[in-house]
């Protein structure tokens, strides 16, 4: 089988044990990878109505179908487990170095269940998987494993863990690799660490069969040609090359498309120059000293920073992406840019998903502001809007788990609930907190945010952000959105499984990354395949939550993320998106039921590789094997 | 008339003066950019200007709008989603 190792590792943390089992060809060709693979692995191997911090959850790190192949931006991998928020199904990916170790370690996957009694990490190394004592690393920040790790085992690993915030099992705890690349939504570092796991460690020199690597480097050359003078890529390359999502951020608040005060603001409330001082050719001129990116990246989308704050003097921090940029920033009215590098540091070395802990912030200090919680119960932090101090002293509370630190590891809606008070102000879709692209800017996404079976994000299928240039008329308008939204799945789904950065959907010139999937596997699909596959992808992740009890009904999203009420104020003013209605377009163009979310049987025959849901779905049905 | 335009639109118009322009009565957001585009003897390419867009009076606009005095016009660079 080209393109993969054909080995699937299946490990026990109770017992110290092991399986090693064949990856069906027909499974690689059917769900190729990714999440989608992750998907039919974790329904398989995780019983119905296991809780996401129990013993016998799964949690499991999937290469994306490029990863270990020469194709450029192919280093994306699969985290998939069961979300500790809301006991929904879950899945991050990351870029960096672990997904091309996996794969050269000699496994295309490897999925966990148990808990180990002590602190451990799991090396896998060349074909070998040994289980070894982490008590010296727990506890510790991820850039002093990264380094303990590299000293011991030498300078060819790499290594997937988490931070202190993973071991508290914080529900907003990120898997992070090489530093500061985050699996980092929805907590699933928060799982690893339930399991007592502390990191995955990956080496080896396990080169997989690769199909045709004329083909991925044909494509590699389209990839970077696509950048140059008066090509459609040449600014947006350009951009990420300089100054990467950054660029994006003053534009965002500008135009009210960044949240402001957990949602609650408009561009007014915040000084126009702490837009810009958070955007990416003011920050670069202030802290930039270098250039980073993932490794087999043409882009090399990341920076090196500088940042100065009181007692933090850091010199090789990285330059926040725009989404930590908007949760940290304009989310706390914040302008303050070396605080925002230096929370978004912490967030790296504690290991905690950057939008979630903004998010989580903003929450807190509009609870603060309203009266919710007094100074005296947030350890005497006078946490307020845009103050540097405050931000930072409460981050540290966070980091170190303690006093409402600990409450905080719940994150927004947990911590509330938790608490007993605040909840009112959680803006999240089903307990997540939303990314930094807003629904009533962009009211597509409001679609994504609420009906995707991984809610709260922007990564996710539909029609996406670039929609919300539209015209008011066009954007605004709830009439037949169904084909758009379903047609528009594909992209997402697509780089998922295929192991291409994200920023591969705009980066990268239209076909690449078929070419590259060509090339590595000789899977070559034609395009009513690949609608198929996106199809199959979103109806293997949603029948998971079917499967848990979820239905339609259950997916909710807060008020003020889709304007109800609508803000009285600022560009936005009067704007509430009519999320029940593209809801119903969306799956009535499904063709299923819009009461409960349930698809027809006829439905997953069409799409194929569905059958394994037959006989929890269609039981009185005949069933196959 | 008078209007204000301010760019954010990285290395395209690179360079452009942003600030008051004297443009016609009642011209268009595409003839009030034309007009300091000429003014700067800039030149864009239909290709660059797919990738802007523009808010006029901080709200979003189309590149139609007619404009009024006093108007003030934020041109920029595509969101694409980070
Ligand atoms: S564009 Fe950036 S995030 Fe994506 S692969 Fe390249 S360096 Fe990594």
């Amino acid at each position: 089988m080209y393109g993969y190792n054909g080995k699937v590792l299946l490990v026990n943390l109770t017992d110290k044990s092991y399986e090693i089992e064949d990856l069906p060809e027909e499974w690689a060709k059917m769900y190729l990878g990714g999440s989608t693979l992750g998907a039919r692995y974790l329904y398989r191997l995780m019983a119905p109505k296991t809780p996401a911090l129990a013993p016998e959850a799964v949690l499991g790190m999937v290469c994306g179908v490029t990863n270990g192949s020469k194709a450029f931006m192919g280093t994306r991998i699969a985290v998939v487990c069961k979300s500790p928020v809301n006991d929904l199904w879950n899945d991050s990916s990351c870029g960096g170095s672990f997904g091309p170790h996996l794969r050269a370690s000699g496994f295309d996957a490897v999925f966990i269940t148990g808990k180990s009694e002590k602190p451990c990490y799991l090396f896998l190394d060349d074909g070998k998987v040994e289980f070894r004592d982490a008590s010296h690393l727990w506890g510790k920040v991820t850039s002093w494993v990264d380094d303990t790790l590299h000293e011991e085992l030498g300078n060819d690993i790499s290594v997937f863990q988490i931070g202190p915030g993973g071991e508290h099992q914080s529900w907003m705890a990120a898997i992070i690799c090489d530093k500061h690349r985050a699996a980092g939504r929805g907590g699933c570092g928060g799982v690893m660490g339930s399991k007592n796991l502390k990191a995955v460690v990956a080496r080896g020199s396990h080169k997989i069969e690769i199909f045709d690597n004329k083909e991925i480097m044909d494509a590699n050359k389209k990839c970077v040609a696509y950048g140059n003078k008066g090509e459609k890529g040449e600014h947006i390359m350009h951009q990420f090359r300089t100054t990467g999502t950054s660029e994006e951020y003053g534009i965002c608040v500008l135009a009210a498309d960044a949240p402001l005060k957990n949602w609650a603001g408009a561009p007014e409330d915040m000084p126009e120059e702490y837009a810009w001082a958070l955007s990416g050719p003011e920050m670069d001129a202030k802290h930039r000293v270098g250039q980073t990116g993932c490794v087999g990246c043409h882009i090399r989308c990341g920076a090196v920073y500088k940042a100065h704050y009181k007692n933090y003097d850091l010199d090789h921090a990285t330059r926040p992406e725009y989404e930590s940029l908007g949760a940290l920033g304009s989310m706390l009215l914040n302008g303050n840019s070396d605080v925002t590098i230096i929370c978004n540091h912490l967030c790296n070395e504690y290991g905690y998903d950057t939008i979630s802990c903004g998010d989580t912030l903003s929450w807190l200090m509009e609870c603060y502001e309203k009266g919710v919680f007094t100074q005296e119960e947030l350890d005497g932090i006078d946490f307020k809007w845009g103050d540097p101090d405050a931000i930072l002293a409460m981050m540290e509370k966070l980091c170190a788990c303690e006093g409402i630190g600990v409450p905080l590891q719940l994150a927004s809606r947990g911590c509330a609930r938790a608490l007993g008070k605040g909840e009112e102000c959680c803006v999240t879709a089903n307990g997540i907190e939303l990314p930094m692209h807003g629904g009533r800017f962009n009211p597509a996404l409001v679609r994504t945010f609420q009906y995707d079976p991984t809610p709260g994000r922007h990564i996710k299928g539909g029609r996406g952000v670039p929609f919300s240039h539209n015209p008011d008329e066009v954007k605004y308008n709830y009439e037949n959105t169904g084909k758009d939204d379903v047609a528009g799945l594909l992209e997402w789904e697509w780089s998922d499984l295929c192991g291409v950065c994200s920023f591969g959907n705009f980066l990268l010139p239209p076909g690449a990354m078929q070419q590259m999937v060509y090339g590595v596997t000789g899977f070559k699909f034609t395009p009513e395949e690949l609608h198929k596959l996106s199809l199959r992808s979103f109806t293997m992740r949603h029948a998971f939550n079917l499967r848990e009890g979820y239905r339609r009904k259950d997916f909710v999203i807060d008020g003020r993320a889709y304007g109800n009420p609508p803000m009285e104020k600022g560009p936005l003013k009067g704007i509430t998106v009519d999320n029940e209605k593209l809801g119903d377009n969306f799956y009535g163009e499904l063709g299923w039921d819009l009461e409960t979310s349930e698809f027809p049987k006829e439905f997953c025959e069409e799409q194929g590789g569905l059958e394994y849901l037959y006989p929890d779905f269609f039981p009185d049905e005949a069933c196959p094997a | 008339m008078n209007i204000n335009i301010r760019f954010r639109t990285g290395e395209i118009l690179k360079g452009i003066r942003a600030g008051e322009y004297s443009v016609p009565d009642g011209c268009t957001v595409r003839e009030a950019l034309d007009a300091a585009i000429e003014e700067n003897s800039m030149e864009l390419a239909d290709h660059d200007r797919e990738y802007l867009f523009v808010l006029v009076n901080n709200r979003l606009g189309e590149w139609e709008n007619t404009l009024k005095d006093g108007d003030k016009l934020w041109i920029l660079f595509k969101i694409l989603g980070g």
